[in-house]
């Protein structure tokens, strides 16, 4: 969304950063309590999927 | 003059508290990690949580003064332009005389934008990304911090030598201190602190020009003020961003990579942030010293 201003971007990059901190905290929350390196997998891709549909709601698709 | 001392002091008894405080946070963590071994795995991330929550204030208040400096550089620029603009006709053989090309302005105006949408938004970015590829190493983002960093570096050195190729151009710059003497200080400052150290030599050897005839007209109290308050802001940053770099040059032998680089990684970007604001006091005494050299040059004339 745009805000008041018109800045499109800062709000998009807002948002992702604070879904990118969400998951890296709940990832790494996960990886001490799980102690298992499979779980990493799972982390990289939910990374990958907040990046994409940032990317997407960036882009207007 | 105890208020005024304060203001210089302040920010090193800041440095010192933080100092002291990560040495005693990792004094404790080496005493819980001797008596639980199992804590190991729980210590660098809650370490790094402490930090945050213990530095964040820092870092927190250093982008605060940037933002504050550009707001007034902004402002000041806003007023100065038409002023400037206005006695660039009036006063055409004044300008003519020290050779003052109105494209610093312009040059002026863009590192303010710079800073404003640019600068302040991307190393709040990188910083994250840091903090993310240090709280998770699998998952790293250095690359993109490290982009993100050199990009703006970039540009800062862009807008740098724009300003300094102008005025070398125009004539107002010459270098006073012997090339003989000054390239190996460079050199020396430049790798001890990078961006930084090249700024503070090129910038000062810019207002040589000026310099005498500006304290004649403000009187040498009244501009050592004025230089004091320029680089004030500057010199804050630096102190905050070589605090980083001390503490993590003293926590690397008893914490690990992880932290240090954590640390290494904020100090940084703080330079970047120091670079900038030695830039934007460059350009705020540079435009005073053009009006003071006008003001005493047009003494007199008729118009």
């Amino acid at each position: 969304m745009v805000d008041i201003n018109g800045n499109y971007a800062t709000r998009g990059g807002e948002k992702l950063l604070i879904k990118l901190i969400a998951i890296i905290l709940i990832g790494k929350c996960l990886l001490l309590l799980a102690d298992e390196k499979d779980i990493l997998v799972y982390i990289k891709l939910a990374t990958l999927l907040i990046f994409i549909t940032t990317m997407l709601d960036f882009l207007k698709l | 003059m105890h208020e005024i001392l304060n203001i210089f002091l302040d920010p090193l008894k800041v440095a010192g508290q933080s100092i002291i405080l990560i040495l005693i946070y990792t004094i404790l963590f080496l005493i819980v990690e001797a008596f639980v071994p199992k804590f190991k795995t729980w210590a660098d991330t809650l370490f790094i949580i402490i930090l945050v929550l213990t530095l964040g204030q820092t870092v927190a208040d250093a982008f605060s003064i940037m933002g504050d400096l550009v707001n007034i550089a902004s402002d000041f620029f806003l007023g100065i332009t038409p002023i400037l603009t206005s006695l660039l006709v009036v006063l055409n053989s004044v300008f003519s005389f020290i050779a003052w090309s109105p494209v610093i302005l312009f040059i002026f105006e863009i590192l303010i934008l710079l800073c404003k949408k640019v600068l302040i938004p991307a190393i709040t970015v990188a910083l994250i990304l840091d903090f993310c590829t240090r709280f998770i190493q699998d998952i790293s983002f250095s690359k993109a911090s490290e982009l993100i960093r050199g990009s703006v570096m970039t540009l800062i050195t862009a807008s740098l030598i724009a300003m300094v190729t102008v005025l070398s151009f125009t004539g107002v710059a010459f270098f006073t201190i012997d090339q003989a003497i000054a390239s190996p200080i460079k050199k020396v400052i430049e790798q001890t602190v990078p961006v930084v150290g090249s700024l503070i030599v090129e910038g000062f050897s810019i207002f040589h020009k000026y310099q005498s005839t500006a304290t004649t007209v403000a009187g040498f109290g009244a501009m050592s003020a004025f230089w004091g308050a320029s680089f004030y802001p500057a010199g804050r940053l630096l102190i905050h961003a070589l605090t980083f770099k001390f503490i993590a040059a003293i926590v690397e032998p008893f914490t690990g990579s992880t932290i240090s680089g954590l640390l290494d990684d904020v100090g940084k970007s703080l330079l970047l942030l120091c670079a900038v604001a030695i830039l934007l006091g460059i350009a705020f005494v540079f435009i005073w010293l053009i009006l003071m050299v006008i003001m005493q040059l047009g003494v007199g004339k008729s118009f």
